[in-house]
């Protein structure tokens, strides 16, 4: 009868292997291990953090975001410190955004910073272009471009002194402020009928 | 800032309203007396008393401002326009 040998290594290789490998491991135990132990933590930190970064970076640009909020130009509506806003990216580049709404942008002057202000004329609309009361002179909001003016009209820069802001700088709509004193409170949408107009179908 | 385009005085917001941003007249002429007030209560604050006192107190006191809002979506300011030039 004819009898197949199982395969394996030649015996001196084989020797040569197994003495290598003991020597190996003998000759330093803990580098080897601190070196897998790191890899694999690290692969697990990469694991875990990567989906919760990306998923807080996704978040925060198209979903929600709760941001800290400071500065006298909203007064009274929102408080000079001490308060956050809960800001909805729904509205970012002026999606849906009407007179009345509160926003946040993109500052055209002062890169970098964002600021809160008050939409009152979106494009086509007319809106006063100093403090209502001061001149009378009136002007037409150019398309892609929204007015706006901070509810402290004496202590607030804004379309008055940069002119009509461009709606690619709006980054988000203020829905609610936030503070450890007064709780949440949703935003007053601004631009209400006024008591006593009466419609024509009325 | 710049120059802003289109300023006029609030005397001729009836003839300006006609008119859209592409300089082009409205097919349906907008008369603002048919289209819904709207009122925005805006603010101007400021600090009773010194600076430096912690008792000081910011005070606001409303501005109204008014609005007409007509049914093509147009809103127009009529602040100064109203009961002056609304005839």
């Amino acid at each position: 009868m004819f009898r197949i040998a199982p395969r394996r290594p030649p015996v001196g290789l084989h020797r040569y292997v197994s003495r290598q490998s003991r020597r190996t491991f003998t000759q330093s135990p803990t580098n080897a291990n601190l070196w897998a132990t790191t890899l694999r933590l690290a692969l697990l930190a990469t694991k875990l953090a990567l989906p919760t970064v990306v998923a807080l970076h996704l978040t925060t640009t198209y979903f929600y975001s709760l941001n800290g909020a400071y500065g006298i130009s909203m007064l009274p509506t929102i408080p000079s410190a001490g308060s956050y806003l809960l800001c909805s990216k729904y509205y970012r580049h002026g999606r849906g955004i009407g007179p009345g709404d509160v926003v946040s942008f993109r500052h055209p002057v002062h890169e970098n910073e964002h600021a809160v202000k008050r939409v009152i004329g979106m494009p086509g609309d007319f809106v006063e272009r100093d403090t209502p009361g001061t001149s009378g002179v009136m002007v037409q909001v150019p398309q892609g471009h929204c007015w706006v003016v901070g509810d402290n009209l004496s202590w607030s820069r804004d379309s008055r002194m940069f002119g009509p802001l461009p709606l690619a700088l709006i980054s988000a709509k203020i829905l609610a402020t936030v503070s450890l004193e007064g709780g949440v409170k949703s935003m007053k949408h601004g631009l209400e009928l006024s008591i006593g107009f009466e419609t024509a179908s009325d | 800032m710049a120059p802003l385009n289109g300023t006029f005085d609030v005397s001729r917001l009836d003839q300006q309203v006609q008119i859209q941003t592409n300089g082009k007249k409205r097919k349906n002429p907008v008369d603002l007396k048919e289209c819904a007030l709207k009122e925005l209560i805006q603010y101007d604050c400021q600090l009773a008393g010194p600076k430096e006192d912690p008792r000081s107190r910011v005070t606001c006191k409303p501005v109204l401002r008014l609005f007409r809002q007509c049914a093509d979506g147009l809103t127009v300011e009529t602040t100064s326009w109203e009961g002056v030039h609304d005839q």
